[in-house]
């Protein structure tokens, strides 16, 4: 078993959670779910688990850490008849160690697992460059599963609890199940403790309504990407890896196809986790808002990989602005450069973190950090272009409100997040720079109508007519449902009020849909899920 | 990012599109227990009613789904044996005994390339008049040798079945093995992809196994690069392992001869890449342990006189048609001394049959040999691969 999407998940372990969980008696519940979890854990990590264990137990005790210090300050705030400010500072700051001891113990892991090759590949570089060479050995570890993922998790929680926002937890349970629940574990979404923790516990039985609309979600989620993702990828992995072999024309398609593949196996694999926790009762949030309709940058993450956008929001971006150094830049800033530009240069220093943060996030990589500086250029842009291109707007008399000006941004943006993922795919950033240069100077239009795209990648490998025919079909498909749900309608409610053979029947459709055209077996290469690399 | 004044809050982005319906919300006062409409819970034999009939459409959901499957896979199951749309070559050759008379065939040899690039039943039947056949793709992992095994027997009924010692060592999991009986049971899940080439004919045609392969599975392959057997069969006392999932499916196929009254054997064509003293010493241990009869043609007294200079096309790893034929002779000889396999070249069932296969074979091997190219050690060689599907003349 190596994910989600394998056979043995979905036709033995999936069911016989379900079916244990509903038997259990609603109090025992959560520990189902925390055995399943870990046991899934343990069959893809093995012993990595414990790296999950250390986590949770760090959190727990970190957090009545903090929980006992908040009773403590409380209580002598209002015991004291003055000094109250000192007494909230001086705990403040014992607070601050607490929590800062806890983030390092779970961020210091995800470093280890992850970065150390980075780091110390940078550290060496910048030590070469003034002609020192160190010659370590560093240790290579596989990562355990959903470490990016988790490790964010359970960093939200700790500041949570040190604002206040979520009470400490004293149930172990709840704290390892928050932490561990199996479908999110492999990709997310990105949960914080408000909004799943309570969920969890409260055994929620499954019922047939539940069951039909996580199923049917699970199977659309299987649909993108075991006929649209592992499909495109028989293209878009040739044309990365050999792309000097390539013209320009084929390696924008492939940069578009690769744009597809990602978002149909990364939201496709969402739809599979939150019809999973659809199941047992537990509503995860949404990490996609149909991206593709996005008029700017800002506004496609915003509907991409939501949980991360607003997890860098929340704890790197607020509290990089409302720091103190940054209040003075601001000021001072303010007074530098007027009213308009300050507050923008200190709002970009906040930004820039978050997306280096966000470039780091998905990868020790070059080609990573440039991608979130990538963004970061193009939203600072935007927002300093913001006055010019309104008063353009206002001259030409062209209204920013209008289908057409709207259907142009859609087009610009779309650009924008294509050439974003081509460096995020290519294999290094000189690869991404060079296939980029050979989009924009060696595009020919004719290599992607003359049939060489059914030349690409080995013979009897790479995609045909037909396979072209059923990408876009699917992809016709999800613009539809996209275009519905974009108007606000929930497609689960108004299928769960249809007559029981249309909803079978529906149903039935997807699941021979994703059996039939499902891009598995003997002439399909296996690929695992995008998202879990990261 | 967008201009929200700072909070401490967290956004509570689950109440997006697509968030629960009512009914999750409306949870009985109760929650785990049936409710009316109103939301008010059921109790005794109310609410047993509700949960039995909750079970009977779960079982009747999952029975119509069934049915569904097997519908989608009685149009998918291809309807000859032959080389129809969306089924791959390999498959094509390696199901070929399919189109044989039925209960024909004296022994079948299962297994990967190894086993098509050394056993040429043709030639089998050229030096004892066996009537076999060669179930093999390249990579075939055992569990598919067990479904092969099983569509054989239901047509078939062999003195022997010999499994290629190279599929002990080729580990599976038990999400192969799960998937191989899902398959099995739901040729769907197998033919899926023959969506890009279904015809009138798959919905409204009956099965017809007309195609018959005169190689009889075997690949004639041709060109040769020496191998280095400096190493081949060193003595040792290492024992290779055979996972237990694969001595498990052993075994099951071992029952499957037993009660077709056939004898499964392990054994092992010749290979200085893919064979070893530890690998013989493993499947030897395997062997006593199933109760089954293992054969290597690497060493001892049943060795085949393989030279290692002409007979592998590529460095030692499979055989070319020179290895074949001694290795087939050796065959020939174990299936007639020693499984008492009758020898039919005069039987007139099998005559025409097998005479023309021998003479189509051999005017391949004519073309062949005037093809072939000898090299050295490291030379880029063409190796030509004759086509193993072709209407018999």
């Amino acid at each position: 078993m190596t994910s989600y999407f394998s056979f043995i998940f979905l036709a033995a372990f999936l069911p016989t959670a379900v079916a244990v969980y509903a038997i259990a008696p609603r109090r025992a519940r959560w520990a189902v779910l925390l055995v399943a979890s870990y046991l899934f854990f343990f069959w893809l990590s093995r012993e990595l688990i414990l790296a999950l264990w250390v986590s949770t137990l760090a959190i727990y005790g970190t957090g009545l850490g903090l929980g006992a210090l908040i009773r403590q300050r409380d209580s002598a705030v209002k015991a004291a008849k003055s000094g109250k400010r000192e007494i909230r500072a001086r705990f403040a700051r014992k607070m601050k160690i607490v929590m800062a001891a806890g983030l390092l113990v779970n961020f210091g892991l995800l470093a280890a697992f992850k970065y150390l090759h980075f780091f110390a590949s940078v550290i060496d570089g910048a030590l070469g460059l003034v002609g020192i060479t160190l010659n370590t050995e560093l240790p290579v570890w596989a990562a355990p599963i959903g470490i990016s993922f988790y490790t964010l998790m359970a960093g939200s929680y700790l500041i949570d609890v040190y604002r206040g926002t979520v009470a400490a937890d004293r149930n172990l349970g709840r704290v390892a199940l928050f932490l561990g629940f199996f479908p999110q574990i492999m990709e997310g979404p990105i949960s914080r403790y408000g909004q799943t923790a309570d969920q969890l516990m409260a055994g929620h039985p499954v019922t047939r309504a539940n069951l039909y609309a996580g199923t049917l979600r699970m199977l659309w989620g299987l649909g993108k990407k075991m006929i649209v993702a592992d499909r495109l990828n028989a293209f878009v992995k040739p044309v990365f890896a050999d792309y000097t072999a390539y013209d320009g024309g084929i390696i924008a398609l492939g940069a578009v196809l690769y744009t597809v593949q990602l978002y149909c196996d990364f939201s496709g694999t969402m739809d599979v986790a939150l019809g999973m926790g659809r199941i047992f009762g537990v509503s995860l949030p949404e990490n996609f808002r149909q991206p593709f309709f996005s008029r700017t940058a800002a506004g496609f993450w915003q509907r991409w990989h939501i949980t991360l956008g607003t997890w860098l929001r929340d704890y790197i971006y607020y509290p990089v602005s409302l720091s103190k150094p940054l209040k003075k830049l601001t000021s001072k800033a303010r007074k530098r450069f007027g009213n308009r530009y300050g507050p923008l240069l200190a709002s970009s220093a906040a930004l820039f973190c978050v997306w280096f943060g966000n470039g780091l996030w998905h990868g020790a990589g070059s080609q990573y950090i440039f991608f979130g500086l990538y963004y970061f250029v193009l939203i600072v842009a935007g927002s300093l272009i913001e006055p010019t291109a309104v008063k353009v707007a206002e001259r030409l008399r062209i209204s920013r409100e209008s289908a057409g000006y709207r259907a142009f941004q859609i087009a610009r943006t779309l650009v924008i997040i294509v050439v974003g993922e081509l460096f995020f795919r290519a294999e290094g950033l000189d690869a991404g720079l060079a296939m980029f240069g050979a989009m924009v100077c060696d595009f020919n239009g004719a290599s992607l109508v003359d049939g060489s795209i059914f030349g690409v990648g080995a013979a009897g490998i790479g995609l045909d007519g037909h396979d072209l025919a059923i990408v876009l079909a699917w992809v016709a498909l999800m613009l539809v449902v996209g275009l519905i749900r974009e108007r606000g309608v929930s497609i689960t409610e108004r299928v769960a009020a249809w007559p029981l053979p249309a909803r079978w029947a529906l149903w039935y459709t997807l699941f021979l849909a994703v059996i039939i055209f499902g891009a598995y077996g003997t002439a399909y290469a296996p690929v695992d899920p995008m998202y879990a690399q990261f | 990012m967008n201009e929200e004044k700072p909070t401490t809050k967290p956004e509570n982005t689950a109440a997006a599109p697509g968030a629960i319906a009512p009914d999750m919300a409306a949870a009985s006062t109760d929650p785990g227990e049936p409710v009316t409409p109103e939301g008010t819970p059921l109790h005794g034999a109310a609410r047993l009613r509700a949960l039995g009939k909750s079970l009977l459409v779960a079982i009747a959901f999952v029975l119509v789904g069934l049915l569904v499957l097997y519908g989608a896979s009685r149009i998918f199951e291809p309807k000859s044996n032959g080389n129809v749309g969306g089924v791959h070559a390999a498959h094509v050759a390696a199901n070929g005994f399919l189109g044989e008379p039925k209960n024909s065939l004296d022994a079948l040899f299962i297994g990967d390339s190894e086993t098509y690039s050394a056993v040429s039943p043709v030639e089998i039947w050229k030096a004892g008049g066996a009537a076999t056949y060669t179930c093999a793709i390249g990579g075939q992992n055992l569990t598919y040798s067990r479904t092969l095994l099983e569509r054989a027997l239901k047509v078939q009924k062999p003195r022997v079945v010999m499994i290629e010692g190279n599929s002990l060592f080729k580990p599976f999991d038990e999400n192969k093995l799960l998937k191989s009986t899902i398959k099995d049971m739901f040729p769907i899940f197998e033919r899926h992809d023959r969506w890009k080439a279904l015809t009138l004919r798959d919905f409204f045609g009956s099965a017809e196994n007309d195609y018959v392969d005169d190689m009889k599975g075997f690949r004639m392959k041709w060109g040769v690069r020496p191998a280095d057997d400096s190493a081949y069969m060193e003595p040792t006392d290492n024992v290779a392992e055979v996972p237990e999932l694969t001595k498990s499916v052993l075994a099951e196929m071992r029952d499957m001869c037993r009660a077709a009254g056939s004898e499964l054997v392990i054994v092992s064509t010749p290979s200085t890449k893919c064979w070893y003293t530890s690998r013989h010493n493993g499947a030897q241990a395997a062997a006593d342990e199933l109760g089954i009869e293992f054969i290597d043609l690497n060493t001892g007294d049943d060795a085949v006189a393989i030279d290692w200079d002409t007979d592998t096309r590529d460095w030692g790893d499979h055989l070319n048609y020179a290895g074949a034929v001694k290795t087939s002779q050796a065959l020939a000889h174990i299936l007639s001394e020693r499984y008492g396999v009758p020898d039919h070249r005069d039987d007139p069932a099998y005559a025409a049959e097998w005479n023309r296969a021998v003479r189509h074979h051999d005017r391949l091997v004519e073309k062949g040999s005037a093809m072939a190219v000898v090299g050295k050690p490291g030379d880029a060689i063409t190796i030509m691969e004759l086509p193993p599907l072709y209407n018999p003349a």
